[in-house]
Formats: structure tokens, sequence, C-alpha cells
């Protein structure tokens, strides 16, 4: 029995630096060595505190392709490092990948760390990708931070589901292609939409919106 | 105007049926209104004013489609006619694909002329995505009056589609109750930016009560704003027994309504794309460039329009930001697939070698490294 334990947290040690090991060799060759090495040193620190590796390694990349040089690259990878550590600290330590993602992009538009908390508050099973990602869709389409994130949250409240909150966002941003401001837009959507959630029938199911599979 | 009879269609549905990466589920509706000169032989030539209104709906194995046509003419009475259309692609064994094809109309000239036909095919198809020869028959009933008559006919063909032109040429052997005639036609069909034309010709021949003759059509649209074209139109067509309209020359003039958020590939699941630019809303940037996505069960398929661009690359992190280019798709359409889980990408695209840009249709932000990225959601 004790055999078959360690040979399991041998096999979970192997896993885990098998993973680690094709994060990191997605780097090779791909950094000047000064660079490779220091972006590592990072991905390693910031693994060690928890949070993603692959968008950082995504972020390395990003700037190699694109020209950038070392200092750059490495400047860009500790933002993001940041920003996910930020995002993590206001969505809690069992956020998805994704989540910290979308939540390091929205931080970075502008949106306030504790709107991210609240979301997460108010969510605390569901993943909460999609509403993210529209809050910093909202902030770069011209929708002041406060107002975008406000938006969300109160939609997210009233139950609108992801498809919902991609057609608003689509609402959004099709109304301020047309002349009309950002925020007014927003304000406008929004009380459309929230109206239309609640005026719609309950779901069979009691009106809980269907869980999304892991 | 007359109904493009439903050959017309074939050389396209047979390019997009036999292109695997084509994005499945668009619809189309478009909306024609014009003025006509129309020569009926046999009857004094006439203006006419007219309203075509025509939806599709199309994927990679099958499509559906109406098309109705009001005609007024100079001395007030009218000319209503009304088709649907429908075919179905079988999975390819190796090159081949077997189709079925229906069609059934009716139309009513004035009060006092009434007509109905329902015609069904069967097609095989051997193809791949740049030509194909098929071949197959029909069968079918026609209505006119109170009087019925069978149809029957064999029909042959092939098509090649190369960079922005399609040519297909067709040969065709008719029965309609004794009336009987065969016809050689070919057609060209050619987009390029703004411009759409097509045109055909052929002749009659082999004729028993269907007459006889060449015959031959010019189209050409030209997209004046985004979902607003106008149409210029020509030509002279034969008899058709089976939908019953009789020979006549005409030459329109019209304008072309593309209805709003239908005529562009749209996205069938809550993926990023579709910005208000592709709905013609702010200005693209360099190259115009434009990104539809759709997601079929896992598989997105990024569409890229870029009309004049010759190659498109695309780089993000489902690439490990490694340069890829992107497939032709025609009609200045390039195309990539690729299965991604639900999370947040990053991507930018290039055309011909030029900056790394973010199409229309995709939000961006800013990357840190003096650009922008695109950012696509997979939920």
């Amino acid at each position: 029995m004790r055999r078959a334990a360690a040979g399991l947290l041998l096999a979970l040690g192997v896993g885990r630096w098998g993973v680690a090991r094709a994060q990191t060799d997605r780097l090779a060759g791909r950094l000047p060595e000064p660079t490779h090495a220091a972006a590592l040193a990072l991905i390693d620190s910031a693994r060690a505190a928890g949070l993603p590796a692959d968008p950082l390694v995504n972020k390395a990349l990003e700037g190699a392709s694109k020209g950038a040089d070392g200092p750059r690259i490495l400047a860009a990878m500790r933002l993001l490092a940041h920003d996910l550590g930020v995002a993590r600290d206001a969505l809690g330590a069992s956020s998805s990948e994704s989540e910290l993602v979308a939540g390091g992009a929205a931080l970075r538009a502008g949106v306030a760390p504790d709107f991210l908390a609240r979301l997460r508050h108010e969510h605390p099973d569901e993943p909460v990708v999609v509403p993210l990602a529209v809050m910093a869709d909202l902030v770069t389409s011209g929708v002041p931070a406060d107002t975008a994130a406000r938006d969300v949250l109160t939609l997210a409240r009233a139950g609108l589901r992801e498809a919902q909150l991609v057609e608003f966002r689509r609402d959004v941003e099709r109304d301020i292609a047309l002349g009309a401001p950002a925020g007014a837009s927003a304000a406008v959507r929004v009380s459309a939409a929230a109206r239309g959630v609640a005026a719609a029938p309950a779901t069979p199911t009691g009106g809980t919106p269907p869980r999304r599979k892991p | 105007m007359r109904f493009a009879p439903a050959s017309r269609w074939l050389g396209a549905c047979c390019a997009l049926a036999a292109s695997p990466a084509a994005a499945r589920a668009q619809v189309a509706a478009t909306l024609d209104a014009g003025a006509s000169y129309v020569q009926y032989d046999g009857f004094i030539g006439s203006g006419a004013t007219s309203l075509t209104p025509s939806v599709q709906y199309r994927t990679s194995h099958a499509s559906l489609g109406a098309r109705g046509t009001v005609l007024v003419f100079e001395s007030g009475n009218t000319s209503l006619e009304g088709v649907l259309t429908g075919d179905g692609f079988s999975p390819a064994v190796g090159a081949a694909r077997l189709e079925v094809a229906g069609e059934a109309g009716a139309s009513t000239y004035s009060s006092f002329a009434k007509f109905a036909h329902t015609i069904a095919q069967v097609r095989l198809h051997l193809m791949n995505a740049r030509r194909g020869v098929w071949g197959g028959p029909l069968a079918g009933h026609i209505v006119t009056g109170s009087a019925g008559r069978a149809v029957h006919g064999v029909e042959g063909g092939l098509w090649v589609r190369t960079g922005a032109a399609t040519l297909s040429a067709t040969a065709s052997r008719t029965e309609v109750g004794d009336t009987a005639f065969s016809d050689l036609d070919g057609r060209l069909g050619w987009r390029r930016g703004d411009w759409d034309v097509e045109g055909s010709i052929g002749t009659r021949f082999a004729s028993r009560g269907g007459g006889e003759g060449g015959y031959g059509d010019l189209s050409a649209t030209y997209q004046l704003i985004p979902r607003l074209g106008v149409v210029v139109a020509g030509g002279r067509y034969p008899s058709d027994p089976v939908r019953g309209s009789i020979p006549g020359s005409f030459f329109t003039v019209g304008f072309r309504v593309t209805a709003p958020g239908v005529a562009e590939e749209r996205p069938v699941a809550v993926v990023w794309g579709v910005g208000a630019a592709a709905l013609g809303g702010r200005p693209t940037p360099a190259g115009g460039a434009v990104l539809v996505v759709v997601q079929l069960d896992s598989l997105l398929v990024l569409t890229i329009r870029a009309p004049g661009a010759h190659r498109i690359e695309l780089m993000g992190d489902f690439t490990d930001w490694q340069p890829v280019p992107l497939a032709t798709a025609g009609d200045g359409r390039f195309q990539y697939g690729v299965h991604l889980a639900p999370g947040v990408y990053r991507f930018d695209v290039r055309l011909d070698g030029g900056p790394w840009i973010v199409p229309a249709g995709a939000e961006s932000a800013p990357d840190e490294f003096g650009g922008r990225a695109g950012t696509l959601v997979v939920p």
C-alpha cells in the first residue's frame, strides 16, 4: 500500500515536472540566451507563486515573434505576471487559468480589482471568463471602466447567460459604430437586457441556467 | 427580371460542398428592386418595375432557398413568381458525392395564366476543391391551368474554380410532355473586390416545340456601400417549358439590398467575432481584413475576408506565435480551422507580408510591444 502511494506521488511529481518542462520547452530557440534564462526564471517564480505558466510563455513567444528586444519581452512578462497575481487575489486561488487571463485583461483595460472580486463573490461556482472578457471589451470600446464593470455585474446578477452577454456586448459595439456615445449605449442596452431577462419565463429546471461541463 | 435556372447556382454549390473548411450555416438574404425593359417574343416591348426578394440557407452539405419576383408592366398587368429550392450532398467517398436536389415553384401572369412545377434531380459528382464533373437524371411534373404534364430529362456538366472565377458548362436534354429540347451552355462567375460579374452563353438545339437558337446574359453588381449594390443586367433567354416562361430579351438596372446581419457569415455560437466593422460600422484597419469566426462543435473556423490580398498569415497563442498561412477559400476569403478549449486567446494576422494587424470584427488590446493583439474568447 505504502509502495503504491509512493508510486502515485512519484507519478504525479513526474507528471507535473513533465508539464512544466513542456511549457518551458516551447521557448527553446525562440529567445536569445540572456533573455531565455531570465524568462525561465520569471516563469519558475510565477509557477511557485501558484500562477499559470502558459500565459507567460505565450507572452514571451508573442514578443519574440514581433521582434521585441529582450528587456521589453521581460517587462511584458512581469506586467502580465503582476496582473495574473492581482486577478488571482481578486477571483480566488481556485480560479481557472482562463479566468485569470480574462481577469488580467480586464485589469489591464482599467477595471478595478474590486469588481472582479464582486463578480466572483456573486458567482462562486460558475466560470466568469465571458463576463470578464465582456468587461474588458466594453472598456476597449470606450465605455468607462466603472460603468462597464457595473453593467456586466448587473447583467450577470440578472441571470444573463454567456450568449446573452456576448449579444449585449455586440449590441453596444454596434451602437458605438453607428455613432452612439459608448456610455449611453451601454446604459440603454443594459437596461433593455436586464428587463428582457426579468420578463423571460423560468426554465423548466427552476430558472437557473445550465452549468457548463468542466 | 427572370429566375435564373437552378443550374446557375450549381457551380457555387459544388464549390462550397467541395471545400471541407468552408464555413457552414450561412444565411444570405437579398432584395433586388429595379426597372426593366422586356421584349418577349411575339409581344411589344414594355417597361416594368420589379421586386425580387431572395433568401438562402446553406451549409457545407445542404442548402435551402426561396425566391420570388413581382413584375409590374406598363399596362398595369402583374406577373408573380415564386420558387423553393433545396439540395443535399452525401458524405464524400473518395472524390465522389451524391446530390439530391428539388425545386418547386409557381407563377401567375395577370389573372389568367397560372403555372406550377416540381422537379427532383439526382446528381453524381466527382470533384475536388477546384474542379468537378457531374451528371444525373431529373423528373418532375408541371401543371398549366388544370392540365398536368410529366417532365423527364438528363443533365451533365463540369465546373472549374480558378482564383476569383468559377467557370461551368452544362449539357441537358429535357422532355415536357410532347415538347423536347436540348441545351448547351457555359457560365462564368467572377468576383473581385466590390465587383461581382456573371455571364452565360448557350444554344438550344434538337428541339421539338421548345424553340431553337442562341441565348446569353451578362450581369454586373457593384457594391456601392456595405449591403447596397447596383445591378446592371441584360440579355436574352430561351423559353422554359418547365417553369413556364416564354423567350425574350431584357435589360435591367436596379439595386440589391443585402439584409443586415445575415448576408455575412455569422457565428453560430458565442464566439467573439462579427464586430461592428463586419456589420458595416467602424472603418476597417489597413488592408480591410475582416474576421468572422464560426464554431462547429470544438472546431473554430476563422475566416478572414480581405479582397485583394494574396496571402494571409496568422499567429497567436494557439500557433505558439509562429506564423501559419491561411488556406485560400475564394472570393477574397482565407480560412484557418483550429480546435480550441474554452479560454481567452490572442492573435494577429498579416496580409501579403505586411505589418501584423488585428482584423476588424475582433476585439483588440495593446500588446506591450508597440502594437495590438486581437482577442478570441471561446466560452
